[in-house]
């Protein structure tokens, strides 16, 4: 297909659907598919004549079975994908299974030199299958909530097999699991994993086969345009609200002494909420150009200081900021994430009290781009949840009162945050400034799981990273030693790997997506058409469009316009090389580090060490 | 540019974590250095017990040295494979610091530091030219962060030619506005006698190899010289041309930094290879004339 040239080759410009997720689909499973719910309900008249309903399920889906025990997603892994059941039953498990999975890119140890060398010198043998034996459950969840005791329930065993040239995933002794554990059965019709699909996060729940099931997957970009459909579209957002309520309670850790009975009456009155707009980059770059005031003034407000406490506000996606009037202007104190809780010192305040007089929300909760809460009644958080929760983990009172029932409280002391009932989140406050905090809130580097930081009390811009990194990406570096400064941390263009990445939303083939395993997003340059779209949706410019290049490093162009053919670019964490980034490895003055400033907690971990070096 | 102190963290750090920092900071140097003093005494060790069986020590000393120096030039082959699991660079570029003292503690031992013969004396030029490069390359790499900070906002290097057009663009226009009024042209006139081609050109040499401020501050003293000639416009517009007088001067300073330590790079491996050339040579006509020892 390829006409080389001197110094370039022309070939067919990529175009969406070149490459199915299922190459091998035949017309007959094609039909099949057609005839079963949703699809055969669906109005085919909404779909454009370039994407017809056809077209998707072709293209975007694919057919898979699965025999008892196999594993359909698993918690902890990052989603793309959405799950029907066309036939048998799958078995969704409402606790973890498993402890927690680590952070992006730290599934392993990195690979040593001796481990490079003896891998040189060693043959291939099969891996042992994996195993989470040795895995133990969180020591604190919920000992009360289900009828079997920890020491009676089974541990969850995960094998892998080799069958007919593909790895089979397996718990064994699926039914002793699914008696130990809460489960929820889903049938033919039903549609899972499109929560992690949606909000491109991890999966919170395993989901296995119990019986021989078929199940159609249906990639991102294809339940984006099944959208089009009404039915469809409220039944996944039903759908979507009522799992994702349930999950987050049973996850959220102040909730974890709640009985069953207790548990469902909470379920039931908790409200969810959703701020700001999915797609919130584009809003994001016209505010960012206003003052931040301005700005601050602009975001979603969640709660407001000085409002007496109606609920207790659970973040479940998403960030918020946490502020309060300060002069003329708005002082950030902290932002918060994904399972952390606000409005619970003063709600803890009014429990100590005996349910005395109430105080109100001591600060100010804003949405920062798209945001989940939840919100619990007080009355139920104050007679349902409190007293089940031991003294020692409650907030500290509050010493200094900024608002009581009486509106703003003058201070006569040190005026303190209130929020949060975490040590951890109170450690890193200390650590680290307001101004800093403000800093990573108004420039949203608080989206990044694995921000690139250089250090410039350290770094003589001697560009060996650059060197290193285009070294490794056949001679294109893939991150700009540049960016948004705070003193001496330089928070360099490199692709973040972002918790919300929304360069992901419209990606029209899924060129563009996050390894389920190391949460490393990456690029398919085999399926990237250089539509754009990421480059344009990543709100701190970290994705760049190249000339796409040839293995003999010659550039691109469309055969018919002889046009150059672009493709986007950005970091992927080395993830092919175990020693990790090879631009952190060739940084000379360990200036060069990769931090998770999603969490306050890491940075200030990282500001304490770099302060004792 | 938010500023934050540099030691901002260190106390609350030394009490949460409970360490003392000056103890791990001298551990880190502490044993490395001990590690150079044994190596250096072995091969002593070496040479005099080659001495005492009436041998020629210079052997045991020269391919210590040998050793060592092909040691060192294992930082550069390094560099070149980055895709390889061989551990953090910076790990190695400490090795590399440690292993160049060493060096120049075996070459003390093989040549006395006198040399005689017109060979041995360029391999011993070229020896403390390589090992004077290392040491002035790591003052350079400790103080370049600070240098580099001290000139605001970091710029690319590769950026710096087009920010100095704009800037010059700006001052120029500013220079503009000024002529055209009686009570403001005497910024003009300054400007084109005095300013525009500070603005315009590149420093000199010896700016580019150990920058000073001493030219800043000469042409923001004649500036505010001739505010007393300007009126309230006038004066308004020496204050920005007075501001970007200071950006040209921290352009010209990143810019002199930056490419200073890329020719001290470039120099260091240029010695090197002059080096390598020599001391290939000085081994052959010492096998050529070793039968005489």
């Amino acid at each position: 297909m390829q006409t080389p040239t001197r110094d370039f080759v022309a070939i067919d410009r990529p175009q969406r659907w070149d490459h199915p997720l299922d190459p091998d689909m035949l017309t007959r499973d094609l039909g099949w598919m057609l005839e079963q719910p949703p699809f055969l309900t669906m109005n085919r008249d909404v779909f454009p004549s370039h994407s017809t309903l056809e077209d998707v399920l072709r293209h975007d889906c694919r057919i898979l079975r699965f025999e008892p025990g196999d594993m359909v997603i698993r918690e902890g892994d990052y989603g793309g994908s959405a799950f029907l059941v066309l036939r048998g039953s799958v078995c969704a498990f409402l606790e973890s299974l498993w402890r927690p999975r680590g952070k992006p890119n730290e599934s392993g140890p990195q690979e040593t030199w001796l481990d490079w060398l003896k891998g040189r010198f060693q043959t291939d043998r099969p891996q042992p299958p994996a195993s989470f034996q040795d895995n133990r459950r969180e020591a604190n969840r919920s000992g009360n909530r289900v009828s079997i005791s920890e020491k009676e329930r089974p541990v969850p065993i995960q094998r892998i097999e080799n069958q007919g040239g593909k790895n089979r995933i397996f718990l064994q002794d699926i039914h002793a699991v699914v008696e130990g554990f809460q489960s929820e059965p889903l049938g033919v019709g039903e549609i899972f994993g499109e929560m992690a699909a949606i909000t491109r996060s991890q999966h919170r729940y395993t989901v296995v086969a119990d019986r021989p099931t078929i199940i159609l997957e249906i990639r991102w970009q294809g339940l984006r345009l099944m959208r089009r459909d009404k039915t469809f579209r409220e039944y996944l957002d039903s759908r979507f609200r009522a799992t994702s309520l349930q999950t987050h309670l049973r996850e959220t850790p102040i909730l974890r002494f709640l009985d069953d009975a207790a548990m469902e009456k909470v379920i039931a009155k908790t409200r969810i909420e959703s701020l700001g707009e999915r797609e919130w980059f584009s809003e994001y770059r016209d505010t960012q150009k206003l003052d931040v005031q301005t700005q601050i003034e602009r975001e979603p407000i969640i709660a407001k200081e000085g409002q007496s406490v109606q609920d207790l506000i659970l973040i479940r996606a998403g960030f918020a900021r946490l502020s309060f009037e300060q002069g003329r202007g708005h002082q950030t104190v902290a932002y918060l994430g994904r399972g952390q809780v606000f409005g619970l010192p003063e709600l803890a305040h009014q429990f100590r009290n005996r349910l005395g007089k109430s105080i109100p929300f001591q600060e100010s909760l804003r949405a920062l781009g798209f945001v989940d809460v939840l919100r619990i009644p007080s009355e139920l958080v104050l007679t349902e949840i409190l007293p089940k929760i031991r003294n020692s983990e409650l907030p500290k009172p509050i010493s200094h009162l900024r608002y009581d029932s009486g509106g703003l409280v003058v201070p006569d002391g040190p005026t303190t945050s209130t929020h949060g009932p975490s040590n951890l989140i109170e450690k890193s406050l200390a650590v680290l400034e307001t101004s800093l905090v403000e800093f990573l809130v108004d420039e949203r580097l608080i989206n990044g799981k694995q921000t690139m930081l250089i250090d410039l009390d350290r770094c003589t811009g001697c560009d060996e990273c650059v060197k290193a990194c285009a070294t490794t990406h056949q001679g294109t570096p893939r991150f700009v030693r540049n960016g948004p400064q705070y003193g001496p941390l330089l928070f360099a263009h490199a692709c973040m790997h972002c918790a919300d990445p929304v360069c992901m939303i419209g990606c029209p083939t899924g060129a563009i997506a996050r390894d389920p395993d190391s949460g490393v997003i990456s690029i398919n340059p085999d399926t990237c058409i250089g539509c754009k779209t990421c480059a344009e949706s990543c709100p701190y410019d970290n994705i760049v469009m190249i000339q796409s290049r040839d293995d003999q490093g010659r550039a691109a162009v469309d055969r018919k316009t002889q046009l150059p053919i672009l493709q986007a670019s950005k970091c992927d964490l080395c993830h092919e090389l175990k020693s990790g980034p090879a631009c952190q490895i060739a940084c000379p003055h360990l200036a060069l580090f990769r931090i998770d400033t999603s969490e306050t907690s890491s940075l200030a971990e990282w500001l304490l060490k770099r302060a004792s070096a | 540019m938010k500023n934050l102190p540099q030691n901002r963290f260190a106390p609350i750090a030394d009490s949460l974590a409970g360490r003392i920092p000056s103890m791990t900071r001298i551990g880190k140097r502490l044993l490395p250095s001990l590690a150079v003093l044994v190596a250096w005494a072995v091969v002593r060790a070496l040479r005099n017990r080659s001495a005492a069986s009436l041998e020629n020590e210079a052997f045991v000393t020269g391919y210590s040295l040998a050793a060592v120096c092909a040691l060192l030039m294992l930082l550069g082959v390094r560099k070149r494979f980055s895709t390889f699991p061989f551990g953090r660079l910076a790990i190695w570029q400490q090795t590399h610091h440690y292993l160049g003292l060493l060096s120049v503690g075996a070459y003390a031992l093989h040549a006395n530091f006198i040399t005689d013969g017109w060979l041995e004396s360029i391999l011993a030029i070229s020896f403390w030219a390589i090992a004077l490069s290392g040491l002035i390359g790591w003052y350079v790499n400790h103080t370049t962060p600070r240098l580099l900070r001290a000139a605001g906002r970091q710029i690319l290097r590769q950026d710096i030619p087009v920010r100095m057009m704009e800037v010059a663009d700006q001052a120029h226009a500013i220079a503009m506005s000024s002529a055209g009024n009686a009570e403001t042209a005497t910024l003009a006139d300054h400007y084109r006698a005095d300013l525009s081609h500070f603005f315009a050109s590149r420093r000199n040499l010896w700016y580019r190899i150990c920058p000073t401020g001493g030219r800043r501050r000469r042409l923001i003293a004649s500036l505010e010289n001739i505010a007393r000639y300007l009126n309230t416009e006038g004066r308004i517009q020496l204050g920005e041309m007075s501001m970007l007088l200071q950006t040209k001067d921290d352009l010209d300073f990143q810019s002199a930094i930056q490419n200073r330590i890329r020719l001290w790079a470039t120099a260091h491996t240029w010695f090197l290879g002059g080096f390598i050339v020599l001391a290939a040579a000085h081994i052959l006509v010492v096998y050529q004339f070793a039968d005489n020892w």
